[in-house]
C-alpha cells in the first residue's frame, strides 16, 4: 500500500473513531445524567430550604460579586443579593477599579462609610483602596471594597482574602440569582459524609428578553435575539446533560464563573483564582481537585441542576466571537497547566476520563472539524469525493444532534422547566434546525481565532521575556 | 379600628389573616411583596405594618427601617418569622420594630397583639 | 485490516437508515414536548381553580366560631379523582399548616382526615420506592397523624438515607426529646443538614432532660457525637462538660471544632484554661473559635495568653485575639494600642477593632 492509501486509511478510521466516542460519549451523558436529575428533584421535592436561612447552625457564606463598570444597574444588583434567604451572610462587593461612578453611586445608595479594616493578603493582589460598610444596620452584611484594577481573578482573590466566612459563593455582579439559591447552593456541603465537598456548580439560563425588575427575574421569555436563543439551547444541553453527568461520576471539571460556591479554605490553599488565564473558573476547579487528589483527601464536586442564576448572552457576533475565543484560550491555558494529570492514573477519574474527555473533545473538537473541513474541500478540489457518502454521513450526523437538542429540550420541560408555553419551545427547536449551518460553525470559527490569539500571544509573551519586560511566575508546578 | 399593611407572599395565608383582620374591624392593604409594599407605605399611611422578615426583593428590615423613617406618621410594626430566626428578629427589633410572632401562628394571637400595638 | 467491510459497514443506506432513525426519534420527542406542555398547561388552570376554593374555604372556616365543630368539605370534583390534585392539595394544606396554627390550622388537620387524602399519603409510605415513602412519611407528620408513629418507628432504621431522616424528623416532630432514642443505635451518618432540622424541630418543646446524652457523646457513630454536642451547646448541658472536654482529642476536626464551641457555652472556671491548652495542637479555624470562646468566658488571667497570639504568623488570629481582649475588658484597647505602636499589622486591627466597638 502506498503512502497516500496508508495516510487517507489512517485518516479516515481516525476521524470515524473520534466521531463515534463523541457520539457514545454524548449517548452516555444524555442517559447518565437522567438518572441524577430524577433523584435530585425527588430528594428535594420535600426539603424546605428556609429552615437553612435562618438556622444558627448554618454556616457563614460570603458572596463575592467582582464589579467593573456596572454603574447602570449596579444599586439594584446589589439590593437583590442583599435579599436573598440567608441570615448567616456577607455580600462582598469588589470595585475592580471602575471607571465610571460605580462606587459613588452605592455609597450614595447604601450609605457607606470608609472603615478601618485588617486585611491579610493571604493571596497576593493588586492594591485595595477602600472597604467600606453601610452606617445602616439594614444593609450590615454589604461590604465594598475598592481596589486597582487587576481583572476578575484578581478581584476576587481580593474577596477572597478579605471574606470571614467559611464559604464563599463567586457571581457575576449582574446575574440574577433565585431568592432561595443560596441555600439550594450550600446544601450540599452540608450533606458531606466521608467525601469533603470542596466546590458547587449551579445552573445558568440565558435572560436574554426575560423581564427583569429591579434586579429580580418576574417573567421568563424566550429570547427573540437568535443567537441568544441558540445560546440557551446551548446552555440547556450543557448544563442539563452535561454537567449532572459528569458531577454524578464526580468528574466534573468545570463551575461556572458566573456562579459557583467553594470551601475557602481549600481555595486559599491552592492560592486562589489564577489572574494569568482567562479561563480562571475552570482553573481553580480544576487546581482544587489537583491539590485534593495529591492530598489524597477523599472530596467531591458537586452540583445543582436547579435554575438558581440568570445572566444576559451575548446578541451579536462581535461579542459572542470574543466570549468563544476566550472561552478556547481558557481551556487550552488550564489544560496546559494542569497537562501532568493527562492519562495519569495518579489522578484517577479527572486524569483518566475528565482531563482526556476535555483535552480530545473539547479543546480539539474545533482543532478536528476545521481540519476535516480543510480535507473535505481538498477532496472536492481533487475530485476524490464520493458524494454519495458524504452526504448520507452529513445526514446521519446532523440528524444526531438534532436528535440530541431534541433530547436536552425533552429534559428541560420534564425537569425545571422554565419555558412554559409550547410555541416557545418549538421555536426552540426550529431554531435548533439551524444549527449546524449557522451556529456551530461560527463557534468553531470563533474557537479557532481563539486557538491563533492563543499562539500569538504565547508568542508575544515570549518576546516580552526575551526582552527583560517581566518574569511570568508560574503558577504552583506541583 | 385602624388600617393595617400587610406584606406576606403566601396568597393562602394572606388571604386568612386579611379576612381575620377584617372581621375585626380593621382597613386592610395587602400586598405580595417588599417592593409593592414600600410603595404601598407612602401612599397609604397605615396606622400598623405586618410583615414577614424574609420577603423578596425587599428584605423585611429594610420595611422595618422605612416605616421608622417616616416622619409623617408614627407606624407600628410587627414582623412575622419563623421559628429559630432570633438573629433576625433581634436585627428587626434594631431597627425600631414593635414585635413579632413567629410561625405557625394562632390567628387569635395575631389579633390581641396587632390591638395592643393600635390601642397604646 | 478489512477496509472493504469497513466501508461496506459506512455504506450511504446504513448511514441514511441510521439519519432516518434519529429523525424518527427526534419526531417523537417534539411530540412528547408539545403533549407534556400542553397537558401541564391544563393541569395549571385546574390548580388554579382549585386554590379559589382553598382559598374560599379557608375565608369560610373563618367565619366559624371556634367551637363549631362542623366542618364543611369543599367540593373539589371532578378533579379530586386526579393523583395530582389530590397531591397540590395535600401540598398546599401542609404550607398553609407551616404558617399558621390555632383553629384553623385543626380545620385543615380535619379536612385532609375526611377527605381522603390522609389514606393517600399512608399508601405513599407503603410504597416500595423510597421518594414515595418519604413523601408519606413527612405528609402524615406534617399533618399530626399520630397514629402512623409506630410504622414511622420502623423506618428510622430504614437502610434508604431518605426515608431514614423522614422517620427520625417525623419521630422529633411527634415525641421531641423522647424521639431522639434513636441516636442509641445508628449506624449511619447524620448529615448536618438533617442535624440543623433536628434542632429546628426540637426547638418547639419544652427543653428536657437527656438522659442518654453522655453515652452519646462517647458514641462510635461521630455524626450522633457532633449532633450531641450542639444538642449540649443549645441546651447547656453543664453536667456533661467532662464528656465534652474529651471529646478534644478526638481526631475528627469538626467533632472538636464544635466542641470548642459547645464548651463555651457549658463553660465553668476551668473551661477556658482547658481551652488554652488545646489551642497550641490545633488547626487554625479551631484555633479561632478557641480565640472566639475565649474572649466570651475568659477572664483577666487570660490576657497573657490573648497577648501572645497577637504575635502568630496567622492574621485572622491575631485579629481574634485582639477582640478577645478587648471583650474581656474593653479597657485594653489601650494595650493594643500600646502594642500597635511598634507594630504596623496590630495597628491595622486595632483601628479595626476599635470601629467595630463604636458600631
Amino acid at each position: 500500500m502506498s503512502a497516500w492509501n496508508i495516510f487517507t486509511m489512517l485518516l479516515t478510521y481516525g476521524i470515524f473513531i473520534y466521531a463515534v466516542l463523541l457520539i457514545a460519549f454524548y449517548l452516555w451523558i444524555g442517559l447518565y445524567s437522567i438518572g441524577a436529575i430524577r433523584k435530585y428533584m425527588r430528594k428535594n421535592s420535600i426539603t424546605d430550604y428556609r429552615l437553612l436561612a435562618s438556622s444558627s447552625h448554618a454556616p457563614s457564606v460570603s458572596i463575592l460579586a467582582p464589579a467593573y463598570n456596572e454603574g447602570a444597574n449596579i444599586v439594584e444588583n446589589v439590593r437583590s443579593l442583599l435579599s436573598l434567604y440567608y441570615s448567616n451572610l456577607e455580600v462582598i462587593i469588589i470595585n475592580d477599579g471602575s471607571k465610571d461612578d460605580s462606587l459613588q453611586k452605592l455609597i450614595v445608595a447604601y450609605q457607606l462609610e470608609n472603615t478601618p479594616h485588617h486585611v491579610q493578603y493571604k493571596i497576593a493582589t493588586k492594591e485595595i483602596r477602600g472597604i467600606y460598610k453601610s452606617k445602616n444596620p439594614a444593609y450590615k452584611k454589604l461590604v465594598v471594597v475598592d481596589k486597582e484594577n487587576g481583572g476578575k481573578a484578581d478581584a476576587l482573590n481580593v474577596g477572597i482574602n478579605i471574606s470571614a466566612n467559611n464559604y464563599i459563593v463567586c457571581i457575576d455582579v449582574d446575574c440574577i440569582l433565585e431568592q432561595d439559591a443560596l441555600l439550594k447552593m450550600i446544601k450540599p456541603f452540608l450533606e458531606e459524609t466521608d467525601k469533603k465537598v470542596i466546590a458547587t456548580g449551579g445552573v445558568v439560563r440565558i435572560a436574554n428578553s426575560c423581564i427583569i425588575k429591579d434586579g429580580r427575574l418576574v417573567k421568563v421569555n424566550l429570547p427573540g435575539n437568535y443567537w441568544a436563543r441558540m445560546q440557551s439551547l446551548e446552555y440547556i444541553r450543557a448544563f442539563i446533560l452535561g454537567r449532572m453527568a459528569w458531577a454524578r461520576m464526580n468528574g466534573l471539571m468545570l463551575i461556572s464563573g458566573a456562579f459557583g460556591a467553594f470551601d475557602k479554605e481549600i481555595a486559599i490553599k491552592v492560592g486562589g483564582y489564577n489572574p494569568k488565564t482567562v479561563g480562571e473558573d475552570m482553573e481553580l476547579v480544576v487546581r482544587m481537585r489537583r491539590f485534593m487528589e495529591k492530598s489524597k483527601l477523599p472530596y467531591k464536586v458537586s452540583y445543582i441542576p436547579d435554575p438558581l442564576c440568570w445572566t444576559e448572552a451575548p446578541t451579536n457576533t462581535r461579542i459572542l466571537g470574543r466570549q468563544r475565543n476566550r472561552w478556547t484560550r481558557g481551556t487550552i491555558e488550564t489544560l496546559k497547566f494542569h497537562r501532568i494529570m493527562f492519562f495519569n492514573p495518579k489522578y484517577h477519574l479527572l486524569g483518566m476520563v475528565s482531563y482526556p474527555y476535555w483535552f480530545f473533545f473539547e479543546m480539539l473538537a474545533p482543532l478536528i472539524e476545521a481540519f476535516g473541513i480543510v480535507v473535505f474541500l481538498l477532496m472536492v478540489i481533487f475530485q476524490l469525493i464520493n458524494w454519495h457518502l458524504f452526504i448520507a454521513l452529513l445526514a446521519c450526523i446532523v440528524s444526531f444532534g438534532y436528535l440530541y437538542s431534541a433530547f436536552a429540550a425533552y429534559m428541560e420541560v420534564t425537569t425545571y422547566n422554565m419555558y412554559r408555553r409550547r410555541t416557545d419551545m418549538m421555536k426552540l427547536l426550529l431554531t435548533a434546525l439551524t444549527e449546524p449551518f449557522v451556529f456551530h460553525p461560527f463557534v468553531v470559527w470563533a474557537a479557532i481565532k481563539g486557538y491563533i490569539d492563543y499562539l500569538r500571544r504565547k508568542k508575544a509573551w515570549g518576546e516580552m521575556t526575551r526582552q527583560g519586560l517581566g518574569t511570568p511566575t508560574l503558577p504552583d508546578k506541583n | 379600628m385602624g388600617k393595617v399593611l400587610l406584606i406576606e407572599d403566601d396568597t393562602l395565608i394572606q388571604r386568612a389573616v386579611a379576612s381575620k383582620l377584617k372581621k375585626e374591624g380593621f382597613e386592610m392593604v395587602c400586598c405580595n411583596d417588599g417592593k409593592e409594599g414600600l410603595e404601598k407605605l407612602a401612599t397609604e399611611l397605615p396606622d400598623l405594618v405586618l410583615t414577614d422578615v424574609m420577603l423578596p426583593y425587599v428584605s423585611g428590615l429594610e420595611i422595618v427601617n422605612a416605616v421608622k423613617s417616616l416622619t409623617e406618621k408614627p407606624i407600628k410594626v410587627i414582623v412575622f418569622s419563623t421559628m429559630g430566626q432570633e438573629k433576625i428578629v433581634q436585627e428587626a427589633f434594631d431597627l425600631g420594630a414593635d414585635d413579632y410572632i413567629t410561625k405557625p401562628f394562632s390567628l387569635n394571637e395575631l389579633v390581641i397583639r396587632v390591638k395592643k400595638q393600635l390601642t397604646r | 485490516m478489512n477496509s472493504g467491510a469497513f466501508f461496506r459497514l459506512l455504506s450511504p443506506e446504513h448511514l441514511y437508515f441510521s439519519a432516518a432513525l434519529f429523525a424518527l426519534l427526534t419526531l417523537l420527542l417534539v411530540g412528547m414536548i408539545y403533549l407534556f406542555l400542553y397537558i401541564k398547561k391544563r393541569r395549571f388552570r385546574v390548580k388554579k381553580s382549585i386554590t379559589g376554593q382553598l382559598n374560599d374555604w379557608i375565608s369560610e372556616q373563618m367565619t366559624m366560631e371556634e367551637d363549631g365543630s362542623f366542618i364543611t368539605l369543599p367540593d373539589f370534583a371532578p378533579h379530586f379523582k386526579k393523583k395530582y390534585v389530590r397531591q397540590f392539595i395535600t401540598d398546599n394544606l401542609i404550607n398553609f399548616k407551616k404558617s399558621v396554627a390555632g383553629h384553623l390550622s385543626d380545620s385543615v388537620v380535619r379536612l385532609y382526615e375526611h377527605s381522603g387524602l390522609k389514606k393517600d399519603s399512608e399508601a405513599r409510605m407503603k410504597s416500595l420506592r423510597w421518594h414515595l415513602r418519604s413523601r408519606g412519611i413527612y405528609e402524615l407528620y406534617m399533618m399530626q397523624q399520630r397514629e402512623s408513629l409506630s410504622d414511622i418507628l420502623d423506618y428510622t432504621n430504614s437502610n434508604n438515607e431518605y426515608v431514614r431522616m423522614e422517620a427520625q424528623t417525623a419521630i422529633i416532630g411527634f415525641d421531641g426529646f423522647k424521639g431522639l432514642i434513636f441516636l442509641n443505635d445508628l449506624h449511619y451518618p447524620l448529615y448536618e443538614w438533617q442535624q440543623i432540622k433536628l434542632l429546628e424541630q426540637l426547638d418547639a418543646f419544652n427543653s428536657e432532660e437527656m438522659p442518654h446524652l453522655p453515652s452519646w457523646l462517647r458514641s462510635a457513630n461521630s455524626y450522633v457525637v457532633q449532633f450531641a454536642l450542639k444538642l449540649t451547646e443549645v441546651y447547656q448541658q453543664f453536667r456533661v462538660h467532662g464528656e465534652v472536654v474529651q471529646c478534644l482529642g478526638s481526631d475528627n476536626q469538626k467533632i472538636r471544632n464544635q466542641a470548642i464551641k459547645t464548651l463555651g457555652s457549658i463553660a465553668h472556671e476551668d473551661t477556658v484554661f482547658i481551652l488554652r491548652q488545646q489551642y497550641f495542637t490545633e488547626t487554625i479555624a479551631n484555633q479561632l473559635e478557641i480565640l472566639r470562646q475565649t474572649g466570651i468566658n475568659g477572664t483577666e488571667e487570660d490576657i497573657e495568653f490573648l497577648k501572645g497570639r497577637l504575635y502568630e504568623e496567622d492574621d485572622s488570629l491575631k485579629l481574634e485575639a485582639g477582640r478577645a481582649i478587648v471583650a474581656i475588658t474593653p479597657g485594653h484597647i489601650a494595650t493594643l494600642k500600646h502594642i500597635a505602636a511598634n507594630d504596623p499589622i496590630i495597628h491595622s486591627i486595632a483601628n479595626q477593632i476599635k470601629y467595630e466597638l463604636t458600631s
